[in-house]
């Protein structure tokens, strides 16, 4: 309603400017958005969620159900921010959420009058039919009339940023508790945290007149900071709420490093996410004052008793002319004192306790403030804003005096959601009329109102418990922590409330017990009580209270509430940090990037692998002409790739021969020094795992190599053979993936420009296909030379050290360039292994078999491997199950489809009938047509048949010719030059 | 034939202030691991202990990065030929890029990547095998002060991105190797 003249904890020669709705308004640093328009006599803040009914301020922190807002504008338009942990900045946009056409003239507040209809279950006993109007009737309209604000739509321009911390103690909160067990454990040296939400330090000592030590409480805990602040050992985190709990002593924390400002300064992010490793830990994070159900309890004006203290104490805003207090507590009587010292003019004291401290009474009513002993206030007068209560005292009828503010003590829940996230079930407490926390994990702790100790001298002397060493406790003024169980009152006019945020009323919890959710989860369920963003609260445990009376239960019956994290809504954002659009994943680049860019490659990517798809030429008109070239020219030319992705591990040692044998299929221990071997590995069950060449450069000494994709997974799987199946073999194993930049040198002319890079003689006949060997470039840099071939041409593997990797394809590409060198990229690479039959990816898909794919003669008889008793599972070796054929196309101008599928003609198309379906196509520029590979029944038998190539997906449905799946070469003669 | 790194051509100076600083720096390394039941045998030739911690004579420096697996910085096959028989070799003095980072908030910038406690007390002669932004990687103190971090060469591009990213706000500037 006004500012007071002085006093608070705000700098009043700093003056604000913010809007709200569109309107300009004032306030001061040290403000919150909610003291500022509290200040600035804004008392309608929202409309609620499904009644929209008018809401102001309820609390003055993050328990708060009502002041949701949007903030700012454009992408960074966040929605649904409580008003009341929003630092107050300079130029701060806020709107409020919720309402249809405007705040204060809301149309669906019409639902309010439709509530006999819209009570719990109402969604689901009403939307359940016709199923089909769903998404394009109900949940548009309940989404528009229950919307909790708006995304932004573009993207967040802010970056968000995690980071680790380690230390013997972190507490979480600032308030008398916490402060003293930071300071107990921090003067002994040892390595701190102390974390608070909010922007200072302090938490309830801002908001009330304590004294500790003679002085007052807020520059006591000034001082107290001020010590921590000069410890080399503590780590103060403002405006850094604790979020979750995790195993192994770990922990969450959210740091919102901007959110006070209008954007971040430059090179800062938005928020921070912490993840926190603590050897020991103190939930020190207070309680929130609790709703009583009374009728109207939800009016703008309507408030708890403490946060009145906190708008009047630290912010010096007065929320109304003349306030009345409803309470069941000491606390409610605190505010009454604090606000008459203020100079605020107290309406009535209505107090459910028939007796009470006959002092106080008497200080009252010297100063006017009428008093109700055994009363309660049954409703409301007014409608977007308080205008008085109706009070019913001994039972009577009721008597009305006028009010504009009513601050409302039901007593208070610990702050339970961070000491129950790894389960720890709360117990009830009849001394503090709450849960309390009970059993807790190793190294957590509870401290001060968190677990129901609430007075301050108390939670002094917890806070110095909990910080493990012991330090004098301060001296504290007196601090009452009576109360009196209230959570309904007996009689009452209108909609009486226990969750604000969820429009859940003291009804609903009795149509619940009526239809029996008794259980607190059911309970939970059909009412969403306690859901949202500010998780009930300050009523969920009315409402589970009002539940246990109506089946004749006492509260401590009730499953205490367990909560999951985070504590606190959190964006995506901070969850992805730095990972998020291309940076979403690592991206690995080869040594020869750089040169492939320059030749106008197009990337595609392979697991985090960037490789060169093709390289596209200006005169081409698209990528299949692309290709084409470059696959042709492998055939009838040379052409160069970079295979530098493939994976590579070193095998060494005396039992490395041995160890092969048992995890390929094929054998490898009797292969030569100076050769490579193609080789198949299988998983347990019997499937194929991988493939690719294992060369053997010592006796004691092979060199692996695996498919781009599966590097990490083969790696995986031979440590695990060599670790857990067989440690007996001495066998060690490394990769080398990284060591190595490898290219392929494939075609006719494949020798002679490597002839000129090499100082060895490397003709057929001194280096044989299948022959490898250490060598040394021109120029003396080491290298590897392995003569495998993968498009079936004459082909070699350059490997070099990968600090050499760019010069060594520039060199490829001068020493070749006399014979017309040329690069190709995977897609090329694809071409030539379908018109060579060699399975790769599409095939090697984790359910085909060797023999599936045409590899069933390397499966040794002689030896045992990995998979081959699972691989002779009569499923497994079942001659109709597909396998590996060629498929042409009848008409030879057709194009084919991977996917299609393939019926015999004439027989009906349906699942039963598929005989199999196409891995993959591509245009082979050597037969100048369509060409696949399929996994068919009994494929490698039924060469010459057609069969239809049946793809939906494409529409398509035409004739295509069985035939073998090596479309080039089959002799291999290619191989051999 | 010619040394050039193209994945590590982004690196440059960010944001002002001298808060990080940050060179390649070039090492032969060479893995050692040991072969069956000669950990020991490794550990007497070689001078080197069997732990995750830094250790060796005086131009060599044995990182334990597992179990009877080291990685010897400064060190060729040629140099460790007197190992063969005891251990397997692999030369990955290509195969690692090693960033040598330090100023007055390395440990801050650190902190957003490195999951592992690097307080002056806690962490020493220590070697972490661990993973930043996830990206595997091996962290040690070169000298008091100066952090070591290799990481396999492909990813040098995604690493710098994280470690610009987040020295940003303290100043990061580019060192020569």
């Amino acid at each position: 309603m006004s500012r007071l003249a002085k006093g608070g904890l705000i700098d009043r020669s700093r003056l604000l400017r913010f809007s709200f709705d569109a309107r300009i308004y004032g306030g001061f640093a040290g403000d919150t958005l909610a003291s500022a328009l509290l200040a600035s006599d804004v008392t309608l803040l929202g409309r609620s969620f499904k009644y929209h009914r008018p809401r102001g301020l309820f609390t003055a922190g993050s328990d708060e159900p009502n002041a949701l807002v949007e903030l700012r504008r454009g992408a960074r338009r966040e929605p649904n921010t409580k008003a009341t942990t929003v630092e107050l900045f300079d130029g701060l946009e806020a709107e409020s959420q919720n309402r249809f056409p405007a705040l204060k003239f809301d149309l669906l507040s019409v639902n309010n009058l439709l509530s006999p209809f819209l009570t719990a279950g109402f969604y689901y006993k009403s939307f359940m039919w016709p199923a089909s109007w769903w998404e394009k009737l109900y949940e548009p309209a309940i989404r528009r009339a229950a919307g909790l604000g708006r995304a932004s739509g573009p993207a967040d321009p802010d970056s968000y940023e995690k980071a680790h911390a380690f230390c013997d103690l972190l507490v979480a909160g600032s308030g008398p508790a916490g402060l003293m067990a930071s300071l107990a454990a921090a003067r002994s040296g040892a390595r701190v945290i102390l974390c608070d939400e909010d922007f200072v330090f302090g938490g309830r000592l801002l908001s009330e007149n304590y004294i500790i030590d003679g002085q007052r409480g807020a520059d006591w805990a000034g001082e107290v900071v001020e010590e921590l602040r000069g410890l080399a050992n503590v780590t103060l985190l403002s405006r850094t709420a604790l979020l979750s709990v995790y195993d192994g002593n770990s922990y969450a924390a959210l740091e919102r490093v901007s959110d006070h400002l209008a954007a971040p300064v430059l090179h800062q992010p938005r928020q921070r996410l912490w993840k926190i490793v603590a050897k020991r830990t103190v939930i020190a994070t207070g309680s929130h004052e609790r709703i009583i159900a009374f009728g109207g309890n939800d009016r703008p004006g309507v408030m708890q008793a403490s946060a009145i203290r906190t708008y009047v104490n630290r912010y010096a805003a007065v929320p109304g002319d003349n306030v009345g207090i409803f309470t069941a507590t000491g606390d409610g009587w605190r505010t009454a004192i604090d606000l008459i010292g203020a100079g605020v003019k107290i309406a009535a004291v209505v107090d459910l306790r028939p007796y009470v401290n006959a002092r106080l009474i008497a200080a009252a009513e010297a100063v006017g403030v009428r008093v109700f002993l055994n009363a309660e206030v049954v409703g409301v007068l007014g409608g977007a804003r308080l205008r008085g209560i109706e009070i019913s005292t001994d039972g009577r009828n009721a008597l009305t005096v006028n009010c504009d503010v009513l601050g409302v003590s039901g007593g208070f829940n610990p702050a339970l959601g961070l000491s129950s996230h790894l389960g720890s079930r709360p117990v009830w407490s009849d001394k503090a009329v709450a849960f309390v926390p009970d059993q807790l994990p190793p190294g957590l702790d509870v401290a001060g109102a968190a677990r129901g100790v609430f007075s301050l001298a108390a939670g002094l002397a917890d806070g110095v418990r909990a910080g493990g060493k012991s330090i004098a406790v301060p001296s504290a003024s007196e601090d009452s922590d009576e109360l009196a169980p209230l959570w309904r009152t007996r009689r009452r006019r209108g909609k009486a409330f226990v969750d604000l945020q969820n429009d859940v009323t003291d009804k609903d919890i009795e149509l619940a017990a009526q239809e029996g959710f008794n259980n607190s989860e059911h309970l939970k369920r059909y009412t969403t009580l306690g859901m949202a963003t500010d998780q009930g609260k300050t009523g969920a445990l009315v409402g589970q209270a009002i539940m246990a009376a109506l089946t004749g239960r006492s509260p401590s019956t009730l499953s205490p509430p367990i909560a999951r994290p985070p504590s606190v809504p959190v964006a995506i954002g901070a969850y992805a940090g730095l990972h998020r659009g291309a940076d979403f994943r690592p991206t690995r680049l080869t040594a020869g990037h750089a040169w492939a860019q320059e030749r106008g490659a197009v990337f595609t990517e392979t697991g985090q692998w960037l490789r060169a798809q093709w390289f596209a030429q200006p005169s081409e008109k698209d990528w299949l002409e692309s290709v084409s070239r470059e696959a042709a020219h492998v055939r009838r030319g040379v052409g160069v790739c970079d295979v530098s992705t493939l994976g590579k591990i070193d095998i060494q040692g005396p039992d490395a021969g041995a160890f092969l044998d048992r995890v390929y299929i094929n054998t490898f221990s009797t292969l030569a020094v100076g050769k490579a071997r193609y080789g198949v590995m299988l998983r347990e069950d019997g499937f194929v795992m991988d493939d690719g060449t294992t060369s053997r450069f010592a006796p004691d000494h092979y060199f692996m190599t695996t498919t781009t994709a599966n590097a990490g997974k083969v790696m995986q799987h031979l440590e695990f053979c060599h670790q857990a199946l067989w440690p007996e073999l001495d066998v060690q194993m490394i990769s080398v993936t990284e060591q190595w930049s490898q290219y392929a040198v494939a075609g006719p002319r494949a020798r002679d420009g490597m002839q000129k890079l090499v100082d060895r003689d490397i003709s057929n006949e001194a280096f044989p296909f299948l022959a490898v060997a250490d060598l040394t470039l021109v120029g003396g840099t080491r290298a590897r030379l392995l003569r495998i071939s993968f498009s079936g041409e004459l082909a070699y593997e350059l490997a070099v050290p990968a600090r050499c990797g760019d010069a060594a394809i520039r060199a490829l590409m001068a020493a070749g360039a006399e014979f017309g060198i040329a690069p190709y990229g995977t897609e090329a690479l694809g071409v030539l292994r379908i018109e060579k039959g060699h399975a790769a990816g599409n095939e090697l898909n984790g359910q085909t078999t060797a023999r599936d794919l045409g590899l069933g003669k390397m499966m040794s008889s002689k030896k045992d491997y990995i998979g081959r008793v699972l691989a002779a599972r009569p499923a497994l070796v079942d001659p109709q199950r597909p396998a590996l054929a060629g498929v042409k196309p009848v008409d030879r101008n057709k194009r084919l489809r991977g996917g299609a599928h393939f019926f015999v003609p004439g027989m009906k198309v349906c699942p039963e009938n598929v005989e199999g379906h196409m891995t993959s196509i591509c245009f082979s520029p050597t037969l100048g047509h369509w060409i696949g590979l399929g996994l068919l029944k009994r494929g490698p038998q039924r060469i010459g048949e057609k069969l239809r190539a049946f793809d939906p997906m494409h529409g398509e449905d035409f004739a295509v010719e069985v035939c073998s799946p090596v479309f080039v070469d089959p002799e291999g003669a290619r191989l051999h030059v | 034939m010619s040394e050039m790194t193209p994945a590590f051509a982004g690196m440059k100076n960010i944001g002002s202030g001298v808060g990080v600083h940050a060179a390649l720096r070039p090492y032969n390394i060479v893995s050692v691991l040991a072969r069956k039941d000669q950990a020991q045998a490794v550990m007497d030739k070689a001078g080197v202990t069997d732990a995750a911690c830094q250790s060796g004579t005086n131009d060599v420096t044995a990182l334990g990065i597992g179990p009877g697996r080291w990685l010897f910085l400064g060190s060729t096959l040629e140099q460790l030929a007197p190992l063969s028989g005891l251990a397997s070799l692999s030369d990955h003095s290509d195969g690692y890029a090693v960033f040598e980072l330090w100023g007055p908030k390395i440990r801050e910038t650190l902190a957003k990547g490195v999951p592992v406690d690097l307080h002056p007390t806690v962490f020493t002669d220590d070697v972490a095998v661990t993973v930043i932004a996830h990206i595997g990687a091996i962290v040690w103190q070169s000298a008091p002060d100066r952090f070591s971090i290799a990481i396999f060469r492909s990813y040098a591009g995604s690493f710098w991105h994280w470690l610009a990213a987040s020295a940003a706000e303290f100043g990061l500037t580019v060192e020569d190797a």
